[in-house]
């Protein structure tokens, strides 16, 4: 505080007498100083002399103490090789942005760290761990391998919050490095499936990786884009700060060129530059200058930013960046299988799997082409080349599934200690459809006893050799109608906001960041669109639905009304537990004749088609969601609208968005999204479309689908044709009949 | 969508939190965030705008701080608050000057009646700001007496320029026929030109342009100190006890310039030389020797470094370094001088450097 000093000298001068008119008096030391102020007293003209220098700062470092102290240090960070669930999975998962969390007695997983081509020798490898409380400590430990250096042991002890473990890592190079890392943690009271989720250890990816020091250099192009590809695989968003007054139109050709560049891969968050909320890493500013330039830049946190200025809505040149951020970009498909004929595991991207935790589950996921189409009984078949270990316990399981439909229940428990001969399980063809299917591994292995931990295993539990085949058979080029074929072609430019939504800005934000989470069409349809809307406008396809079935649809559900609990008695006469209310009595069924058959017609009537079998505001009533996707007329179904909810989020509204668009699934005429992420389809009654000639070959897959789509019309056409085919018999018998009258 | 409907009306009302569609509702200051975390941390409820590291003092500095800031922000019910709670507290002078400092656990809780005319100005500034922003005519009036008395009170010839007007740091002392001591970062030359518009004082119009030129001078010849003093020969070293770095105290020299829209002045692009390169996250350099930018003191607290990447930015103007500035969003992890300098630095980029916002 300078009135201190000034004070003091302030006292100085007016006590000094004939002085102070002639030169400044000093104050003297604060340890001479006069006597403060007896208490009480008045307030004397002029205090006790203070000479201590003011305190203006705790955390001051003086030139000495900040010259012998390291310089500082920062972390590069980690990214997983590939894409990880973000849902709690067995083995690696993404339960929070950039939070790695490694599940199950044994676990492993391969990270990517990218150091700068100039970067400066690393001072060592630094994850940030911490690790489940259930872990047996005395035996957990993980495995590090940097490169191809000796592998590195570590304890793990970290059971509370996050902790920096520091290692030596003298094989971290500039560019690409590969830390792997191996975790044995087996749970410290129990062995079985439910143990195995019990066991875990996190990593902080953001706040892990090569601890690089000295003064950070400006980053380049490359430098942003390396660090943003890292932070989008672990999980993380990049942040796109811009400020208010910012021409929305700029702003959503940057978040499309961004986008673009990785393949919808990122989720982009927009937020003005004096956010207070931490940022996640590498970000991107945009702002009005004089002219447009690019530059890139540290933040105050020490990550790199791309500076963006625009002029008159022109951006600056972004080829550089943005061909390098494509380049870093990793193809994140799943492979196309080939109708037909089998296909290896290894073909579909998957080496052999081994299962090695009581709880054990693998996907394999493949794409079938969009005009595959099977609804009748035709058979697919899974090869299944697999062993398993000789000593599993009694109730040891393998369940294969195709779509989360089990599909064959293997016994572990027998015939184990080799790799049996191939095995073939045949499964219904209908559980696949166009898009994004899984195929499923999952094992359970009960502890043997259960409540006392697991002994140490010698051997591995499971093996499914990757030459194990499946064979889909082919299918007619066939389609159902409905929102998939409009999302499968729908390409981020044509992701547009309602100019005349009630909160455009809010809309144009949204439509902003969905376009930029959407992966690139593999066939991009010009007419496709897609409208992000609020409830100010309605589109005509929801004409005929109620007010009160939209708005309890998307409106957050009210808090339950409270009613008056019966006040609970003081006194107690009986040992006996007090009986249970009784349930709300269940209307009873009638069973009068007109009952019944208005029953009869109602399953008719819902078993006619493969269709939701009611109108649309019928359909919602008594559904809750966040969003509504739906054609927005039914003479342009490329046309769609998205309704958002008040509460929509848009990060968790673009992933489903994008897994309603892979998985192939969005037929029918509106989908709603529902609070954990699903969407329930609304499909009005429709033909499925038939995109090839008809010929010998596919005639009987076509009438199979068409059969199975509606088998009420099937029947009756059927019938139809049974009498049809009946007139002539009739015919020629009336004749002949006539002929022998005469 | 030929359907622009009724659902208009009942969608919009249900959209909960939804700003409206019409009416007067003014948009949101970009501030807003940061100045609700800058009251967490320094203002009390009762208006108190307390220094943690002195004891948790309050002193007019604090107050008229607080008081400009909230009058800019339009925080009406924050600048009632600091407006009453200093009237009560600190208005117990003779003249329309405040008492310098408030202590709470001291009896009486003012022990020195002498004033800071920093905390005047800013006081006053405040003052004339609310009086337009809020339309309370009355406010001007008050902010006038304040002019008039640091005019009156705390200004002095320059023993060395005749016609040059220096500013005290206060009523009482400072000066003697020898020469008259300055503290460089006590002129705001925005405040300054602002309230002698707003109240017809020319004379600190005049006041601040002198201490433009003043500043300008020391600049040349390095880091502006913390203290200065001038005598009938021209500068003279202040006496000892005085420190003559460039700290705590002449932070706010380039600060306020930034604030007042001089991005080219000298002390702005010294202290952007100086300190502008500090790493990211800090320490930043805080106390400097003046004439060869040596660091004598640094700091981690976000609000230092603040000043001094504003500084980078706005002297870089439109060439490389001129779009961003490395200083952080309002942080609040740091104590009262910090976080009011960050806080102020913010005010300034808003006011004057649109492209140098916060990266």
């Amino acid at each position: 505080m300078s009135m201190a000093r000034l004070t003091a000298l302030l006292s100085v001068l007016v006590l000094s007498g004939p002085a102070l008119a002639q030169d400044i008096v000093l104050p003297e030391p604060a340890s001479e100083a006069g006597p403060e102020a007896p208490a009480g007293s008045n307030p004397p003209e002029v205090a006790a002399i203070e000479v201590a220098p003011a305190i203006r700062d705790g955390v001051v470092q003086k030139a000495e103490q900040s010259g012998a102290a390291p310089a500082p240090a920062h972390v590069s960070g980690l990214a997983p090789v590939s894409a990880l669930p973000d849902q709690i999975r067995m083995g690696a998962s993404l339960p929070q942005p950039g939070i790695l969390r490694l599940t199950g007695e044994v676990a492993a997983i391969t990270l990517a760290l990218e150091l700068p081509a100039d970067a400066a020798p690393a001072q060592g490898l630094r994850l940030d761990l911490r690790s489940a409380i259930n872990i047996l400590p005395d035996t957990a430990a993980m495995q590090v391998t940097v490169n191809d250096a000796a592998p590195v042991d570590l304890p793990l002890r970290n059971f509370g919050d996050f902790q920096a473990v520091d290692l030596p890592a003298a094989a971290l190079k500039p560019g690409a490095n590969r830390i792997g890392i191996a975790l044995r943690q087996p749970h410290r009271v129990f062995c079985g499936p439910d143990a195995s989720f019990a066991v875990w250890t996190e990593l902080n990816l953001a706040r892990s990786g090569a601890v690089l020091t000295g003064a950070a250099a400006a980053p380049s192009a490359q430098d942003f884009a390396r660090a943003l590809q890292q932070q989008v695989r672990a999980g993380l968003p990049l942040t796109v700060l811009a400020p208010e007054g910012t021409d929305p139109a700029v702003l959503r050709l940057l978040t499309d060129a961004l986008g673009s560049a990785m393949q919808g891969q990122a989720f982009i968050q927009i937020r003005t530059p004096y956010d207070m909320a931490p940022r996640p890493g590498a970000s991107v500013l945009l702002v009005q200058a004089d002219a447009p330039q690019l530059d890139y830049r540290l933040d105050g946190s020490g990550a790199p930013v791309m500076t963006v200025a625009y002029r008159d809505a022109t951006l600056p040149d972004m080829a550089e960046v943005l061909q390098a951020l494509a380049s870093a970009t990793p193809q994140a498909d799943a492979e196309l299988l080939s109708p037909g004929q089998p296909v290896t595991l290894a073909q579909l991207g998957q080496g052999d799997i081994v299962g090695n935790t009581r709880y054990f589950r693998q996907d394999i996921p493949f794409r079938l082409p969009d005009d595959w189409l099977l609804l009748a009984n035709q058979k697919a078949r899974l090869d299944l080349h697999y062993g398993h270990a000789d000593n599993l316990p009694q109730g040891a399981i393998l369940l294969v599934k195709v779509n989360d439909e089990t599909v064959r229940l293997l016994p572990l428990d027998r015939d184990g200690g080799k790799l049996l001969a191939p095995l073939p399980v045949g499964f219904a063809a209908r559980l696949l459809h166009a898009g994004v299917n899984r195929l499923s591994f999952e094992m359970m292995v009960p502890g043997n006893p259960p409540d006392i931990a697991c002994p140490p295993r010698q051997t591995d539990m499971l093996v499914i050799a990757r030459d194990s085949s499946l064979t889909v058979p082919r299918s007619p080029a066939m389609r159902l109608p409905g929102l998939a074929a409009t999302l499968s072609g729908l390409s981020a430019p044509s992701v547009t906001a309602d100019p005349q939504a009630a909160d455009p800005a809010r809309m144009q934000l949204a439509a902003a960041q969905l376009a930029a989470s959407l992966r690139p069409a593999a066939q991009p349809d010009p007419a496709a669109s897609l409208v992000v809307m609020d409830f100010s406008t309605l589109p005509n396809a929801l004409a005929d639905v109620s007010l009160r079935a939209l708005q309890e649809a998307l409106f957050p559900a009210p808090p339950p009304a409270a009613t008056p609990a019966q006040p609970a008695p003081t006194f107690r006469l009986s040992e006996a537990e007090p009986a249970a209310p009784e349930p709300a009595a269940q209307p009873t069924r009638s069973w009068s004749p007109l009952a019944w058959l208005a029953r009869l017609g109602d399953r008719i009537g819902k078993s006619a088609f493969m269709a939701s079998g009611e109108n649309l505001s019928d359909w919602l009533d008594g559904r809750r969601g966040d969003a509504l996707l739906i054609a927005l007329d039914p003479d342009q179904p490329q046309a769609l609208g998205l309704i958002l909810g008040p509460d929509a989020q848009i990060r968790g509204i673009g992933r489903a968005l994008d897994a309603l668009r892979s998985s192939g699934q969005g037929h029918g005429g509106a989908a709603l999204l529902s609070n954990d992420g699903s969407w329930q389809l609304w499909s009005p009654v429709a033909l499925p479309r038939l995109q090839e000639r008809v010929t010998a070959a596919n005639l009987f897959p076509i009438l199979g689908n068409y059969a199975s789509w509606s088998p009420f019309l099937f029947a009756c056409a059927l019938l139809g044709l049974g009498l049809l085919s009946v007139l002539p018999a009739l015919a020629i018998v009336i004749v002949y009949r006539k002929r022998r009258l005469r | 969508m030929n359907r622009r409907t009724l659902l208009l009306g009942l969608g919009a009302a249900a959209l909960a939190g939804a700003p409206p569609t019409q009416g007067a509702a003014p948009p949101a200051h970009p501030l807003d965030a940061s100045w609700q975390a800058w009251k967490s941390l320094c203002l009390s409820q009762d208006g108190r705008v307390v220094d943690g590291f002195q004891n948790a003092a309050s002193h007019s500095e604090g107050q008229g701080y607080g008081l400009a800031m909230a009058a800019m922000l339009d925080d009406r019910p924050a600048f009632d608050a600091i407006l009453d709670w200093t009237q009560r507290n600190l208005a117990i002078r003779d003249d329309a000057l405040m008492a310098w400092r408030w202590q709470p656990d001291a009896t009486p809780q003012v022990q020195d009646r002498n004033n800071a005319s920093d905390g005047d100005l800013f006081l006053a500034w405040g003052l004339a700001i609310a009086a337009t922003r809020q339309q309370r005519p009355e406010l001007t009036e008050r902010a006038g007496a304040i002019a008039r008395d640091l005019l009156r009170l705390c200004t002095a010839p320059h023993p060395g320029d005749d016609g040059r007007l220096l500013f005290l740091p206060a009523a009482a002392g400072f000066r003697s026929d020898a020469r008259v001591v300055v503290n460089p970062s006590y002129y705001m030359p925005r405040a300054m030109r602002e309230l002698a518009q707003a109240t017809g004082t020319p004379q600190l119009a005049q006041l601040a342009d002198d201490g433009v030129r003043l500043i300008d001078g020391l600049a040349g010849a390095g880091l502006v100190p913390d203290w200065v003093a001038f005598g009938p020969a021209g500068q003279v070293p202040p006496p000892s006890g005085f420190s003559q770095n460039a700290g705590y105290e002449s932070i706010r020299v380039p600060l306020f310039a930034l604030w007042s829209g001089e991005a080219a002045s000298p002390a702005v692009r010294g202290f952007a030389q100086a300190a502008g390169e500090a790493p990211p996250g800090g320490p930043y350099p805080v106390v400097l020797v003046p004439d060869s930018r040596a660091v004598i003191e640094s700091s981690t607290h976000a609000g230092y470094g603040a000043v001094a990447a504003l500084a980078a930015c706005a002297a870089a103007g439109s060439g490389p370094g001129g779009v961003g500035s490395a200083m952080r969003p309002f942080a609040k992890d740091q104590p009262y001088y910090p976080a009011t300098l960050h806080m102020m630095a913010l005010l300034a980029q808003v006011s004057h450097y649109p492209t140098c916002v916060p990266l």
